[in-house]
């Protein structure tokens, strides 16, 4: 007789399955979040009307010429704060970098000053990029006042403390043999930098720069929700006066602008390997710096911003809140955060998942045209600005953070899933057809087997970026801790909003620790 | 005195890499290195030229202990000592005039040496070095543009440019195909004899090592098996260093997932 002896991952996989729908169901009930009610009569009524809006796109003269103003200032402000983020980023990067540790005496070793110094640098790069760019814009609007400086200032500390930290890690991933050798014939640690480090690192430091100036003009382009400037202050306005041509008209611009960047990032890549090609694209980039100071200064000279008032600003901060009273509703935005970023997430894998199909070209090239073409949609609007738009269509509430987010992220994942898919070994699945199996169990057992740790550890790491953006996208009235940080400034209640960031911080740091834990015995 | 292991030994996690290895070169004293791979050739060479720190008694190049030195001295002593590595030390991109510059840097200002990346600094007797590697005509050449050969002669001729009192060479040869590997070790042997400097060489090839080098020291599992000159050597001496099993190499260990790209990251 044959024994059946029972399969031993059964009861493991059941249990993850209850943790996960244990997880997945209380989503629903915190955020509010129905899929039904995006169907409803009135809710189709109202976006039905805005989007007929959409067409034509609003073309007066008078506003084109304020779009075109704002687009360049969109523009400007990317750039220069990308270029603050450099200045601050580059020296950073240097000092903590861990590439150019090489082995010396116990004398030798770094001075003790640096050696202090290096950890206080590190905890400095973390609190700066763990702070998203959009709550640094909200508290330099509140510091010195509106326009499009608080947009430079908080690009410029957001992206110089992650220009910092993966500067480093580029740095550290180069092959150490032409450092060392430097090292070993007596070259000073900025000699070994220049001659061993730099030739070979500078491709993937341009590349890596230039894709965070596309990140950058996405942010700059939602600055405006806030009141920090640029495109993103008409939309706010015509999303509000619920002007679906004037919107319309915004949203393509914005994506001409997300497209031109890209071809212009693809452009600087490619110079690069030419032979003056770097030289040429310094002086591009300090010539682009300069413009866009020279654009922005006009307004900042006139509105007379007085950065002295930002040390007692900074002050009014301290000791955050710490009250009976904030508890109640710091956890209540907390769950709501963290509901948000599991649902919109769990969507967006799903959404990824199903659009990857026919992205990975398995539907024929129309269908794979099509879908990357609705995939880049997706990706190319930011998140805030999805929020804003789902705010119309399922009212105020975390209900369209969830909405924003599962949008945003399915157009990231799809792609990523997309590709994992065309790097799959072919072998596997035609083998089975060849076999006989049908199409999609041929899929399920020759393919899914394959890609599945990988898109599951893609959305992990997603969710671990937005656990962060459900924590602001209350400042577009989203819900989550955002609606609460946003409410406290306006009222001036500085030392509540501390708290608040403070919980953010925490928060992103959990589901980092978390993510990452999974993702090991996911690897397992 | 060129360089003395006393007692010296490199523990690496545990494992113990080299121990008690005893040994001196004279000034210009020219020895090679034989032994079977994971002997610990490389990690020997590396303890001499200041890159490994022993874990347990003392290496002393050019009668100094590294590790006792300030900074200044330290990049004094590593300026008087030259490797050749397996895998020639090139970045990518560099191009070889720079490549070959690079060995005379630590005598150079911080801000010549910046400069001299932009307009280099010494193209005549960069020229000339490449020309005793047969290369001259590759100077304004990316490294990246050069065959695995061309690559390893570049790593030599940097090494002649910086006319070290200790030469270290690590299977200088590896890449390169049999008349050109002879008239390297040649070139290398010769050179070090004009200046008076001392040469130790890695060889994988016993023929190669017997032929141009008056003393032999033979590495098997990370101790001395012997150190002779090369009349002494016999064929027997030479079985047993290399007798018994080949250890493979540790595979590979499967990859987890990748990280999410850095372009999906906003």
């Amino acid at each position: 007789m044959l024994s059946h002896p029972r399969d031993p991952a059964l009861l493991p996989r059941l249990g993850w399955t209850l943790v996960l729908l244990a997880l997945l169901a209380p989503t629903f009930v915190y955020t509010h979040f129905n899929p039904a009610l995006l169907l409803q009569p009135e809710t189709l009524g109202t976006l039905g009307h805005f989007v007929a809006g959409f067409f034509p796109p609003a073309h007066e003269a008078g506003f084109l010429l304020e779009v075109a103003r704002e687009t360049i200032t969109t523009l400007a402000v990317a750039t220069a704060g990308l270029g603050m983020a450099l200045f601050l980023g580059a020296p950073l990067a240097f000092v903590t970098t861990r590439a150019l540790d090489l082995p010396m005496s116990a004398e030798a070793r770094r001075h003790p000053l640096a050696r202090g110094l290096r950890p206080i640098l590190r905890g400095l790069m973390i609190g700066l990029r763990g702070v998203p760019e959009i709550v640094w814009a909200l508290l330099f609007v509140r510091a010195v006042g509106l326009g499009s400086l608080p947009a430079v200032l908080a690009l410029g500390l957001a992206y110089g403390g992650m220009l910092g930290k993966v500067y480093a890690e580029i740095l550290e991933s180069q092959p150490d043999g032409p450092t060392r050798a430097l090292t070993a014939q007596g070259a000073g640690r900025i000699q070994v930098f220049f001659w061993g480090l730099w030739p070979q690192a500078l491709p993937e430091l341009v590349s890596y720069t230039v894709y965070r100036w596309e990140c950058a003009i996405r942010a700059s382009a939602v600055m405006g929700f806030v009141g920090a400037g640029g495109i993103g202050q008409l939309l706010d306005t015509s999303i509000k006066m619920m002007n679906g041509s004037e919107v319309s008209t915004l949203l393509l611009v914005f994506l001409l602008l997300v497209i031109g960047t890209e071809a212009i990032s693809a452009l600087a890549r490619r110079g690069l390997e030419s032979r003056y090609g770097s030289g040429v694209l310094a002086a591009a980039v300090a010539t682009a710096i300069g413009a866009s100071l020279a654009w922005l200064w006009p307004a900042w000279a006139a509105a007379g911003a007085d950065l002295k008032a930002l040390w007692p600003f900074a002050a009014s901060f301290f000791p955050p809140e710490m009250g009976a009273a904030i508890w109640g509703d710091l956890a209540r935005g907390t769950l709501e955060t963290l509901a948000i970023s599991i649902l919109g997430t769990t969507l967006a894998f799903a959404g990824g998942g199903l659009l990857a199909l026919p992205a990975s070209g398995r539907f024929g090239m129309p269908a794979k045209a099509a879908t990357r073409l609705l995939l880049n949609a997706l990706r190319g609007v930011p998140d805030l600005l999805w929020a804003a738009l789902a705010v119309l269509a399922l009212g105020l509430g975390p209900a369209a953070g969830v909405l924003a987010l599962a949008l945003h992220t399915t157009g990231v994942l799809g792609r990523l899933f997309a590709e994992t898919l065309e790097n799959a070994p072919p072998l596997p699945e035609q083998a089975l057809l060849a076999a006989g199996a049908g199409r999609a169990a041929a899929f399920g057992h020759g393919v899914l087997p394959e890609v599945i740790v990988q898109w599951l550890a893609y959305t992990l790491y997603r969710w671990e970026n937005n656990i962060r953006i459900a924590a602001v996208l209350g400042i577009v009235g989203a819900g989550g801790l955002g609606q609460q940080l946003y409410l406290a400034l306006s009222l001036f209640q500085e030392k509540t909003a501390a708290t608040v960031i403070v919980a953010m911080l925490l928060l992103s740091w959990l589901a980092e620790e978390t993510s990452r834990h999974t993702r090991l015995r996911l690897a397992h | 005195m060129s360089l003395a292991f006393h007692d010296a030994g490199l523990t690496l996690q545990g494992k113990p890499v080299l121990s008690g290895l005893n040994f001196r070169l004279d000034d210009g004293a020219q020895v090679a290195l034989i032994g079977p791979s994971g002997a610990g050739k490389t990690s020997l060479l590396m303890l001499a030229n200041t890159l490994a720190r022993p874990t347990q008694g003392t290496v002393e190049p050019l009668g100094q202990n590294p590790w006792r030195l300030r900074p200044g001295p330290l990049a004094a002593l590593r300026a008087r000592i030259g490797t050749v590595y397996q895998t020639p030390p090139l970045p990518a991109r560099q191009r070889v005039v720079n490549a070959v510059a690079a060995g005379r840097l630590a005598s150079q200002s911080v801000w010549g040496s910046l400069l001299a990346l932009l307009r280099p600094h010494d193209p005549v007797g960069v020229s000339e070095a490449l020309t005793r590697v047969d290369l001259a005509d590759r100077i304004w050449d990316r490294c990246d543009r050069l065959s695995g050969g061309q690559r390893q002669r570049v790593g030599i001729a940097r090494v002649l440019y910086q006319a070290p009192r200790l030469m270290l060479a690590d299977e200088p040869v590896s890449a390169l195909d049999p008349r050109l590997a002879e008239d390297t070790v040649r070139l290398l042997s010769a050179d070090a004899r004009a200046r008076g400097a001392t040469l130790m060489m890695s060889l994988h090839s016993v023929d190669l090592a017997l032929a141009y080098f008056p003393r032999i020291i033979g590495l098997r599992a990370g101790r001395v098996a012997f150190d002779l000159p090369r009349a002494a050597v016999t064929s027997e001496l030479i079985a047993q260093l290399y007798a018994g099993e080949e250890t493979a190499p540790a595979p590979a260990l499967e990859p987890g997932p990748s990280a999410l790209p850095r372009s999906a990251q906003c």
